[in-house]
């Protein structure tokens, strides 16, 4: 006993009212079970009474509230939002590098279809590959060709539908070799008088049908050649069947070119430029880039070769990708050859520029394969760039 | 079995060691809550001991008989209970008016009882004597505040030493000390009356 224990008290607390005092029976019962509960193992639920519906069991097999049904539920519910929100949204399609080609063309107002020879085969083997893509194309050329009202495209009485070529081939067989089909090409297109009177006025006829294959290959406006004097053209149709382009259009005859085939460039401008179109979108445009890295030109002039580089030559250097920019047509062009200049960085042959006197072909290195363009130039152009070549040698 | 090992028993899982355990110490465990809680309390007694079992059961697992018995443990689990249930009921600490006297017999311990009376016999009125004294010292404990009268009943109850009142308590020594003096001189004054009887020859 210390002074902090007080036995009377103590006694006292022994005998109070409350000394037997026990719990409520029910506190006591719930006492009893609840301890017995927290020892009591887990007892399986009956998943596989004959009671329990298969989706009660699923529910007990997949571990109950355990699993993660907030997530999957929130994930469900995520995925239904953002569907609901793209449903009307286009689905972004990649468009490739010739998407925009097609339309591009068309506003190549000036560009006539050239009449390359195919004086390699390699060159040649462009067109000819690309010239099945065009075919499609003739059919609806000859609706959009009578949608644009071209003075200069004044409907002539040659211009029918595809399905008439055939017949006007035959008549143009007849007038292969004539150069008559100058002129009226010019009465089409003014604007590409010029080029086309001029490029009509050379051509030799012995190269009649080399031309023809050239400009029935690299152009699909057809339906617009018909317009064209239909000189000419009777070869090039008989030729047809031999040619990749025959097959390809088998309701189409082949476009009625005249022999002087730079007559094509006097056609009016909509046509070439739908049909240019049309063939452009399967071909592949002419790479200029080399004239932005070349280092060294190899000129070939007069007998002689020299070599230059870009600086210090502005002039010659703007002057060569102005005629460079005429070559449209994949193709190899046609007469000789004044002037070649060839583009350099150090061993590498970036392309070959060949200018005739109203000519063009520039011919670059794709994929490993030698790619030709070829175009009309005007002879003024041509002019001036032989006389900066000389000026720079 | 003793204490330790049934709660060891139950703690593997053994109801029934559990129901010995309950069935052992359920009066005082019960009589301690209900006297810390105080008459005004007493309806909430068997919701704060049903708590307190609560509490053990779910502390079996971490149950170690070191050192403190398990009464001690135990009783330290309702003395938390009853602790948390005064203060969330916001009942004000009663510092009850244990009379003008100041209890200065604190340093005069009367310890002749165990002698004075022969508890092995206890007369009629012995018994009825103690039954009135202990129904006032009832009703002085209600009047102390709640944790001087949990220092005393946990010291005169369940026997707890003062070192191991601070340490249940979680209290320093002299605080426990302090809290158990204040609560003997107030409960002293106000059972002055039986004290005073008792004292009295016979």
């Amino acid at each position: 006993m210390t002074e902090l224990r007080d036995a009377r008290l103590k006694e006292a607390l022994a005998h109070a009212p409350d000394a037997h005092m026990t719990p409520d029976a029910r506190t006591r019962a719930a006492i009893r079970a609840m301890a017995g509960r927290a020892v009591a193992p887990a007892a399986p639920r009956p998943v596989r009474s004959a009671g329990a519906l298969w989706w009660q069991r699923l529910w007990h097999a997949a571990g109950n509230s355990r699993g993660p049904w907030g997530a999957a539920l929130a994930t469900v519910v995520l995925a239904t939002l953002v569907t609901v929100l793209w449903r009307d949204e286009e689905i972004p399609v990649a468009r490739t590098a010739d998407a925009p080609m097609a339309t591009v063309p068309a506003a190549r107002s000036a560009q006539p279809p050239s009449v390359a020879v195919p004086s390699t085969d390699a060159p040649a083997a462009v067109p000819r590959t690309a010239a099945p893509a065009p075919a499609p194309a003739l059919k609806p050329a000859p609706v959009e060709k009578a949608a644009q009202p071209e003075p200069a495209h004044a409907p002539r009485p040659e211009e029918s539908p595809p399905q008439t070529y055939a017949k006007k081939a035959e008549s143009e067989a007849r007038d292969k070799a004539a150069p008559a089909p100058v002129p009226a090409p010019v009465q089409q297109a003014p604007t590409q008088e010029a080029q086309g009177t001029v490029m009509a006025d050379v051509q030799p006829p012995k190269r009649e049908d080399e031309r023809r294959r050239s400009a029935e290959r690299s152009r699909s406006d057809s339906a617009v050649a018909s317009a064209a004097p239909p000189v000419g053209s009777s070869a090039p149709a008989a030729a047809a069947p031999a040619l990749p382009v025959a097959p390809v259009a088998p309701g189409v005859a082949p476009p009625a070119r005249p022999p002087v085939a730079f007559a094509v460039p006097a056609r009016p401008v909509a046509p070439a430029e739908a049909g240019a179109a049309a063939a452009r979108a399967s071909v592949p445009a002419p790479d200029l880039s080399a004239f932005d890295i070349w280092a060294q030109a190899r000129i070939s002039l007069d007998g002689r070769v020299s070599v230059i580089s870009p600086g210090g030559h502005g002039a010659l250097v703007a002057q060569l990708r102005t005629v460079a920019n005429q070559a449209r047509v994949a193709g190899a062009m046609a007469g000789p050859i004044v002037v070649r200049i060839e583009l350099l960085r150090g061993d590498e042959l970036l392309g070959t520029l060949a200018v005739g006197e109203a000519s063009v072909q520039w011919t670059s290195r794709r994929g490993g394969t030698d790619v030709s363009f070829s175009g009309v130039v005007p002879a003024q152009q041509v002019a001036q760039l032989l006389e900066e070549v000389r000026r720079a040698r | 079995m003793p204490d330790d090992q049934l709660m060891l028993a139950y703690a593997r899982g053994d109801a029934a060691a559990f129901d010995a355990l309950y069935a052992r110490h359920e009066g005082a465990l019960f009589r301690f809550v209900r006297r810390l809680l105080g008459a005004p309390m007493a309806a909430q007694a068997d919701e704060v001991f049903q708590d307190t079992w609560m509490r053990i059961v779910s502390a079996r697992e971490g149950f170690a008989p070191q050192g403190a018995s398990w009464r001690t443990w135990a009783f330290t689990i309702a003395h938390n209970a009853a602790m948390d249930r005064l203060r969330t009921s916001g009942r004000e600490v009663s510092l009850g008016v244990m009379g003008d006297e100041s209890g200065d017999d604190a340093s005069d311990p009367m310890d002749w009882l165990q002698g004075a009376l022969d508890m092995s016999h206890p007369s009629t009125e012995d018994v009825a004597f103690w039954r009135a004294a202990g129904q006032q010292l009832l009703q002085c404990l209600d009047e102390l505040p709640d944790t001087q009268r949990a220092a005393f009943l946990l010291h005169h109850e369940d026997g707890a030493s003062v070192e191991d009142l601070a340490q249940r308590l979680g209290l320093a020594f002299e605080t426990a000390k302090s809290r158990l003096r204040y609560a003997l001189q107030k409960l002293r004054g106000c059972m002055r009356r039986y004290l005073d009887v008792m004292e009295q020859p016979a």
